[in-house]
């Protein structure tokens, strides 16, 4: 993760981050520490993400793509079909090509990435990230 | 062969003949016309030939002298260097202007190589001596529709560039046997050597086939360290799998060809990461390819 110039963002979300790797979890928590007052909660994956969403309120998701066991996109599949974890917007965060216009396609086209609201590639540029961030929390 | 289907100029200059003739003096008429014949044959470049072959001669005949059409003899001859003669043909040529034409001399078959002469000699009536032009040529055998000498030459080339051919295919061969060198991790972390190895060796193994653009499509993936130069993995800062599985997308979208894997050791914990490996490859393949 990069670190760009201080953002402006302020705002108290409380953001669930779910990754399986711990040096990007890491990076996410130093970063959001260093720029935002968000209330960050992790999970190492999928499953544990959704049993965390269904016991907590939260105003994001953070959602790595390629976890073991429980993919992202089984996360966004199962939140998308529950009526309380369907209006939880979710950023995917992927090493793959998420924000391809092709992928993209796929998303506007697949009920099971209805909850996906923006992505981001990894390496993630903290900036864009936070912009996005702004952005999903905006519109809710 | 290219000079086979070179016609040989023979142009004999008949005009001096038939003038002459007109006022009777024949013995000049032979020495001029052969002193022109033998100018006309010394442009001639040397010509090589083989036995059945025919050779080609070209004969001008122009008659300055005499508005009526004269019957000119037109005698050919191919000798050696001591004047045997080894073939011999006559025809009887009309000539009223100018007439051009080419005869075509079989060589014969059981002509013996070396040097020989073609000679064509013009007499028309009770002429004397006869007007005689003539040009050398060499009769070499033939292989393979190759001359001997030639033969030499061509196997020599094909000899040389053989050789660098098996020189430079040395020098690839190394090169991709180096290439194909798996590298050391014993002094990689317990932990992390048989994914060290598993990433290297797909590297190593793509490098070989599609050069070190290779090196740089794994340099690109976050989270994968990478010494560029030996394409040695120094450390891995994600998970593995992750990074297995992003390798091997790369490379397929890349190369456009199916990258196959297999750890150098199969452990318990190498079964589980691959599965999930797997399962990466298969939502990156289902959404991203």
């Amino acid at each position: 993760m990069t670190a760009g110039k201080k953002s402006s963002i302020n705002e108290r979300a409380k953001i669930l981050v779910v990754d399986s790797d711990k040096n990007t979890m890491k990076a996410y928590k130093e970063v959001f520490a260093e720029k935002t007052k968000f209330k960050i909660i992790s999970a190492a994956g999928g499953r544990e993400a959704l049993k965390k969403m269904k016991t907590g309120h939260f105003d994001l998701v953070i959602l790595d793509v390629m976890m073991p066991k429980m993919s992202g996109i089984d996360v966004a599949s199962a939140m998308s079909v529950n009526s309380r974890l369907k209006k939880i917007p979710v950023i995917l965060a992927s090493a793959l090509p998420v924000a391809s216009n092709a992928f993209w396609k796929i998303i506007r086209e697949h009920n099971e990435f209805a909850v996906v609201k923006e992505t981001v590639e990894k390496p993630i540029e903290v900036n864009e990230l936070l912009a996005k961030i702004k952005r999903v929390l905006d519109k809710q | 062969m290219h000079y086979r289907k070179r016609i040989i100029k023979l142009i004999i200059v008949a005009s001096a003949l038939l003038l002459i003739l007109s006022v009777g003096n024949l013995t000049i008429v032979a020495a001029e016309t052969n002193d022109s014949a033998t100018a006309g044959a010394s442009d001639v470049p040397a010509l090589e030939m083989a036995p059945g072959e025919f050779l080609p001669i070209s004969v001008k005949l122009t008659n300055f002298g005499s508005k009526e059409e004269i019957n000119v003899t037109v005698n050919y001859e191919i000798q050696d260097g001591s004047g045997k003669v080894f073939y011999r043909w006559g025809e009887e040529v009309p000539v009223k202007n100018t007439i051009s034409y080419v005869k075509n001399i079989p060589l014969p078959i059981t002509l013996p190589s070396g040097q020989y002469f073609a000679l064509s000699k013009i007499n028309y009536h009770d002429q004397t001596a006869p007007a005689v032009s003539k040009f050398e040529f060499t009769v070499n055998r033939k292989v393979a529709g190759f001359f001997l000498d030639q033969l030499a030459v061509y196997g020599l080339v094909i000899l040389f560039v053989g050789a660098g051919f098996f020189v430079l295919s040395r020098v690839f061969i190394g090169r991709r046997a180096r290439r194909l060198v798996l590298l050391d991790y014993s002094e990689a972390p317990k932990e992390n050597r048989p994914f060290f190895e598993l990433i290297s060796d797909i590297i190593a193994d793509a490098r070989k086939r599609h050069g070190d653009r290779a090196i740089e499509i794994a340099a690109e993936i976050d989270g994968l360290v990478l010494d560029e130069e030996e394409a040695r993995v120094l450390n891995v800062n994600k998970e593995p799998a992750e990074i297995i599985a992003l390798l091997i997308l790369k490379y397929e979208k890349t190369f456009k060809k199916k990258i196959k894997y297999q750890p150098r050791k199969k452990s318990p914990e190498m079964k589980k990461k691959l599965k999930l490996v797997e399962e990466n490859l298969a939502i990156a393949r289902k959404y991203f390819e």
